[in-house]
């Protein structure tokens, strides 16, 4: 799930990128997405939760969103010329029943 | 065959699919509560070996939730590393968690399910981290949410996503 298959700069979750140094700094940046599962899979998922243990569908599906909001965030930082986003973080919300909201924010920077 | 033996078929058919669809929910409760913690206390030990054996591996435990790197030495490599969880409690669980509510009181049940999750995600950056060779992981920081079905009414199944993330550095 780490790996970004589109757009690859450097990416960190601290405050600074560990090594370097910021120059200059490009503003807020951000990406969403917004998905559903299909309901043959949110049908399979409920008759796994009368046990209970992990959703393998619902965690991909999050995971695969997570990863789409990241690379839309990273295209917004590409187009503003940036080579480093930093202090990325993620938020999570359920609109609908059935759909959630993946939001990924981070600051554009350019690094040495 | 007479006209009335087929509508007497047809309708013995679709009373065997009420008397199971009726059955179904009680034998399936039944089934949560004799099986379910069972199974989370089975997946949680074999996760804590999981997880000794790569605290073993590193001689320490490499993730942090601090911003800086424990070594003050030079960075080579920083990237950014995340990993999620998405649990069903089970219905046992969750009528426990509907009878608690009404009492109140600490629901043990939901502490050995939540505790497998977030356990869980934690050790998929550990995982990630041993396999791309980095050396610690700092900033980790962990999310829930709250999920809900679409198809099962919402107030059956109520699932909760723990998301951990983190930065993944490699010493020089």
């Amino acid at each position: 799930m780490s790996e970004q298959q589109g757009i690859s700069i450097i990416m960190v979750n601290t405050e600074e990128v560990p090594g370097k140094s910021i120059t200059k700094t490009l503003g807020v940046v951000s990406g969403s997405t917004v998905r559903a599962k299909h309901a043959g899979k949110d049908i399979l998922a409920g008759f796994k939760n009368i046990v209970g243990g992990e959703l393998s569908a619902y965690t991909e599906l999050l995971g695969e969103s997570r990863d789409e909001a990241v690379q839309r965030m990273l295209q917004e930082a590409v187009g503003r010329g940036a080579n480093a986003v930093v202090n990325v973080r993620m938020a999570t919300s359920a609109i609908t029943p059935g759909a959630s909201e993946i939001l990924a924010y981070g600051t554009a920077v350019i690094v040495e | 065959m007479e006209v009335w033996q087929i509508f007497v078929a047809i309708g013995l058919f679709f009373a065997a699919i009420g008397i199971a669809a009726a059955l179904f929910s009680p034998l399936a409760w039944i089934y949560s509560a004799l099986f379910s913690r069972r199974k989370h206390r089975k997946l949680l030990s074999d996760l804590r070996d999981r997880i000794d054996l790569t605290l073993e591996k590193y001689g320490r435990d490499p993730l942090t939730n601090k911003k800086n790197p424990t070594f003050g030495e030079g960075i080579s490599e920083a990237i950014y590393i995340q990993s999620n969880y998405v649990l069903g409690p089970g219905w046992f669980n969750q009528f426990i968690a509907f009878y608690h509510s009404l009492i109140g009181g600490n629901i043990k049940a939901y502490d050995d399910v939540l505790t497998l999750a977030r356990q869980s995600c934690l050790q998929s950056l550990r995982d990630q981290a041993s396999e791309g060779g980095f050396d610690e992981v700092i900033n980790v920081r962990l999310e829930t949410a709250r999920i809900s079905a679409l198809t099962q009414g919402s107030k059956q199944n109520r699932y909760i996503e723990i998301f951990a993330y983190g930065t993944a550095v490699k010493y020089s």
